[in-house]
C-alpha cells in the first residue's frame, strides 16, 4: 500500500512573550496509508490538534515537511493551500462549526459554493449527502433546531461535499453523547470502507475499536 | 466563485445582518442625501441667479459708465444684475456727480472712440434723469425710472415690443411692461384704485420734481405712449424711455443750465459687440481707457465662480457627513469581522481563498454604501421635489407680487447628481471596508477557528 500522508520531522514551536517557547510538536515523523483509518490519541496538550491542522493545511510548521497525495503541503502559498484544502481535505470539528443562519442544506453546499459549483448542482449534491447521513427530512432546518448528533452529521456531509480523499476529524465525538458518538464513528467507518482515508483525534479509548491504527502522542512526540 | 455568485453571497450575508446594515447605511443615507440636496440647492440658486442672462442680446452688451481715471474693476460700478440688459435702467445716477476734475465723462468724443474699437457694432448713449419722475394718466400716477436714449428704435438696445412700436421721437414715450399696472389713485381705495386701462396710444403726463434752494418745483411734460415693452423680468419693466432731445430738455431744466454732451457727457453708453466671445475683451479695452464697464458676461462669470466656491463649501459639508458615515461602515465591518472570525476560519478550512474573503467583505461594505446611497437618492429626490413644490410656489407668489413672472425652483437636480452620489457612496463603502477586509483575509485559519 502507498502512503497518502507523509510527515517528516515536523516541529511546531510557539514563541510566547518573555522568551518562553512552547513546543507543540517536537519532531514528528509518520506515514498514513491510503485507505486507512487512524486515530491520534494522547493526553490533552500532547500536540494532536496541532499535527492535524498542519496536515490539513490550516497551520504552518516551524520546520519539517508534510506531503499529502501529490501536494508538498508545507511549501504551498496561501492560494495553493486553499485549493489543496478544497480538493484533498474534509474537516470535521468537535464543535461542528456550522453557520447558524444557514439551513442544513446551505451548510453542506457551502464548500461547493466556494468552488463555483452552480446552485442547482450544489443543492442537489448537498441533498444527496444529507440523505446519506440520514437527515433528508431536516434539510431546511437551521443548526440550532437540531441535536448535537444531527449537527455533527451535517458536518460530516459537508466534509464530503468535495469528495476529498482525506477526512480529518478533531474529536468529532467530543461534544456528543455515547449513542450519537457511536453513530458518527459508524458513519466514518462506512466512509473509510468507501475508500476515504480518515484520521481522527480522540480521547475516548472505546473509539479505538473502529480504527486500524492508533498513533499515541505525548509531549509533542509520537511514541 | 463567479462574480454573480459572489454578489449573491454578499447579498445573503447582508440580509442575515439586517439590523446592523440598516443602522450603518442610515448614516450613508443622511450623508449622501445631504450632499445631493446641498449641491442641488446651490445649483438652484445659481440657476435663478443667472436665468435672466439667457437672452442673447444682453450677452453682447457692455454698459459703460463714467470713469474716475482708472483703477476700477469692471464690476466697480456697484450696479446690480438688474441694471444690465436695460440701458440705464434702474440706476438713476446723475451726469454730474460732484467729484474731482479727473472724472472721465462719457462725452461724444468718447462715444466716437468706442465706436472705432474693433468688434464694436454700435454705441448708444443713455441719459437717466435725476429728480423724481412721476407718470400721470387721468387720476392715476406711478413712479418710473426715466431714461433718454439716442436711438431711433429701442430694439437697437435689445428691447422687444409687447405691443405698439419701439420707435421714439420727440413727444413719444415707450413704457416698461409693468408700468401701467403699478399706477394707482392716491388717497383712494375704491375697486378702481389701480389702473386697468391699456395706456398704448394714450396721452400721459410726466411730472418731474426737483428740489432747489427756491424749494420744490415741478415741471410737466406731455407724451404719447407709442409702445409697451414685453416683460423682461428685470428693472426695464418699470422703466420709461424717451428721446434724447426730450431728455435733454428735462435735464437742462433740472440742472438749471443747458446740457452739453460734449462737456458734460451722458450717464451711460450701451455698447453692442459683434459676438459674445468678444465682449470681455472689448470691455477690458474700455476699462483700460478709464471707464467703468459692466457686462452680463463678467457678472455671469462672477456669479458662476461664486457658486462654484459655494458648491465646494456645501459639497465639503456633505462630504464630511459622508466621511463620518464611512467611519461607521469601517466600524461595522470591523465589528462584523470580529464577530465572524470563526466563520472566516471555517470558510478558509472549506477552501475559501484569501481573495474570496477579501471580496466578500469589501463587497459587504460596498453593499452597505450602495444601500445607503440608494436611500440617500430617494430621500433627496423626495425632499427635492417637496422643496420645489412648497418653496417654488412661495417664490412664484413672491414673483407675482413684485410684478415679475420669474418662476424659480429652489432645487436644481441634474440626473447625474443622484447617480454620482450613488456611485460615490458605493465606492466610499468599499474603501471603508478595505482595511477590515484585508484584516479578515489575513486571519490564520487555525487561529480563527479557535477564536471564541
Ligand atoms: N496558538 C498557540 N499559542 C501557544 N501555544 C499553543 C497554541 N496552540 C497550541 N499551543 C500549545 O501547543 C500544545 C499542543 O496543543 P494541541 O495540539 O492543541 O494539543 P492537543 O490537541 O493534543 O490537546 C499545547 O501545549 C498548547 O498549549
Ligand atoms: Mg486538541
Amino acid at each position: 500500500m502507498t502512503s497518502i500522508i507523509r510527515v517528516n520531522e515536523l516541529r511546531k514551536i510557539y514563541d510566547m512573550d518573555d522568551n518562553v517557547q512552547v513546543t507543540a510538536l517536537a519532531g514528528v515523523s509518520l506515514e498514513i496509508e491510503e485507505g486507512s483509518f487512524v486515530a491520534a490519541m494522547g493526553p490533552s496538550g500532547s500536540g494532536k490538534s496541532t499535527l492535524m491542522h498542519i496536515v490539513g493545511g490550516l497551520d504552518r510548521p516551524t520546520s519539517g515537511s508534510v506531503n499529502v497525495g501529490s501536494y508538498d503541503v508545507t511549501n504551498l502559498d496561501e492560494q495553493q493551500l486553499a485549493f489543496f484544502r478544497r480538493k484533498m481535505i474534509g474537516f470535521i470539528f468537535q464543535s461542528f462549526n456550522l453557520i447558524a443562519t444557514m439551513t442544513a442544506l446551505e451548510n453542506v453546499a457551502l464548500p461547493l459554493r466556494l468552488c463555483g459549483v452552480s446552485r442547482d448542482e450544489r443543492l442537489e449534491r448537498a441533498y444527496r449527502l444529507l440523505e446519506e447521513v440520514g437527515l433528508k427530512d431536516r434539510v431546511y432546518h437551521k443548526p440550532t433546531q437540531l441535536s448535537g448528533g444531527q449537527q455533527q452529521r451535517i458536518a460530516v456531509a459537508r466534509a464530503l461535499a468535495n469528495d476529498p480523499p482525506v477526512i480529518l476529524a478533531d474529536e468529532p465525538t467530543g461534544n456528543l453523547d455515547t449513542t450519537s458518538g457511536e453513530n458518527i464513528m459508524a458513519m466514518l467507518n462506512a466512509l473509510n470502507e468507501k475508500g476515504h482515508t480518515i484520521m481522527i483525534v480522540t480521547h475516548d479509548p472505546r473509539m479505538t475499536k473502529h480504527v486500524h491504527r492508533v498513533i499515541q502522542m505525548l509531549d509533542g512526540y509520537v511514541q | 466563485m463567479s462574480f454573480i455568485e459572489l454578489v449573491k453571497f454578499i447579498y445573503e450575508n447582508i440580509k442575515r445582518q439586517k439590523g446592523r446594515v440598516v443602522l450603518t447605511s442610515l448614516g450613508v443615507m443622511i450623508g449622501s442625501a445631504s450632499i445631493v440636496l446641498l449641491l442641488a440647492l446651490v445649483g438652484g440658486l445659481q440657476k435663478s441667479a443667472t436665468a435672466q442672462f439667457t437672452n442673447n442680446a444682453s450677452l453682447t452688451e457692455i454698459e459703460v459708465n463714467a470713469g474716475f481715471g482708472g483703477g476700477f474693476s469692471s464690476m466697480g460700478g456697484g450696479g446690480g444684475p438688474e441694471s444690465m440688459g436695460s440701458p440705464g435702467g434702474g440706476s438713476s445716477s446723475t451726469v454730474r456727480t460732484s467729484s474731482e476734475s479727473e472724472e472721465l465723462l462719457l462725452t461724444n468724443d468718447v462715444m466716437d472712440q468706442i465706436s472705432a474699437l474693433e468688434h464694436v457694432v454700435s454705441v448708444n448713449a443713455n441719459q437717466s434723469i435725476s429728480g423724481n419722475s412721476t407718470l400721470v394718466y387721468q387720476k392715476y400716477q406711478g413712479r418710473v425710472s426715466l431714461t433718454g436714449v439716442d436711438v431711433e428704435d429701442l430694439s437697437d438696445l435689445g428691447l422687444t415690443a409687447g405691443e405698439g412700436e419701439l420707435g421714439l421721437s420727440s413727444g413719444t414715450i415707450v413704457l416698461g411692461a409693468s408700468v401701467s399696472e403699478n399706477m394707482y389713485r392716491p388717497n383712494y381705495s375704491g375697486s378702481d384704485a389701480t389702473l386697468s386701462t391699456d395706456l398704448l396710444g394714450k396721452q400721459v403726463k410726466l411730472e418731474i420734481t426737483k428740489m432747489s434752494s427756491g424749494g420744490r418745483s415741478t415741471k410737466t411734460v406731455r407724451f404719447r405712449v407709442v409702445g409697451v415693452l414685453s416683460e423682461a423680468g428685470d428693472q426695464s419693466d418699470y422703466a420709461a424711455y424717451i428721446s434724447m432731445t426730450d431728455a435733454d430738455n428735462i435735464v437742462s431744466w433740472v440742472n438749471g443750465e443747458r446740457v452739453n454732451h460734449n462737456t458734460d457727457g451722458y450717464s451711460s453708453f450701451t455698447v453692442r459687440v459683434d459676438d459674445s466671445d468678444n465682449v470681455l475683451d472689448v470691455a477690458d479695452v474700455i476699462t483700460d481707457m478709464g471707464y467703468q464697464t459692466q457686462t452680463a458676461q463678467s457678472f455671469l462669470e462672477n456669479v458662476n465662480s461664486l457658486f462654484s466656491s459655494l458648491q465646494l463649501v456645501f459639497g465639503g459639508v456633505g462630504a464630511i457627513t459622508l466621511l463620518v458615515a464611512a467611519l461607521g461602515i469601517a466600524n461595522t465591518m470591523t465589528m462584523a469581522i470580529m464577530e465572524r472570525t470563526k466563520e472566516i476560519g471555517l470558510l478558509k478550512a472549506l477552501g475559501a481563498t484569501n481573495k474570496n474573503i477579501l471580496s466578500l467583505f469589501i463587497g459587504e461594505a460596498a453593499g452597505i454604501g450602495l444601500i445607503g446611497g440608494v436611500g440617500g437618492c430617494l430621500i433627496s429626490l423626495a425632499l427635492g421635489s417637496l422643496l420645489n413644490a412648497v418653496g417654488g410656489a412661495y417664490l412664484t407668489e413672491q414673483a407675482t407680487a413684485s410684478g415679475t413672472t420669474m418662476t424659480s425652483s429652489i432645487i436644481y437636480m441634474p440626473f447625474y447628481l443622484p447617480l454620482f452620489a450613488l456611485a460615490f457612496s458605493t465606492i466610499m463603502g468599499s474603501i471603508s471596508g478595505l482595511f477590515p477586509a484585508m484584516k479578515a483575509q489575513s486571519l490564520q485559519p487555525v487561529i480563527a477557528l479557535k477564536y471564541e
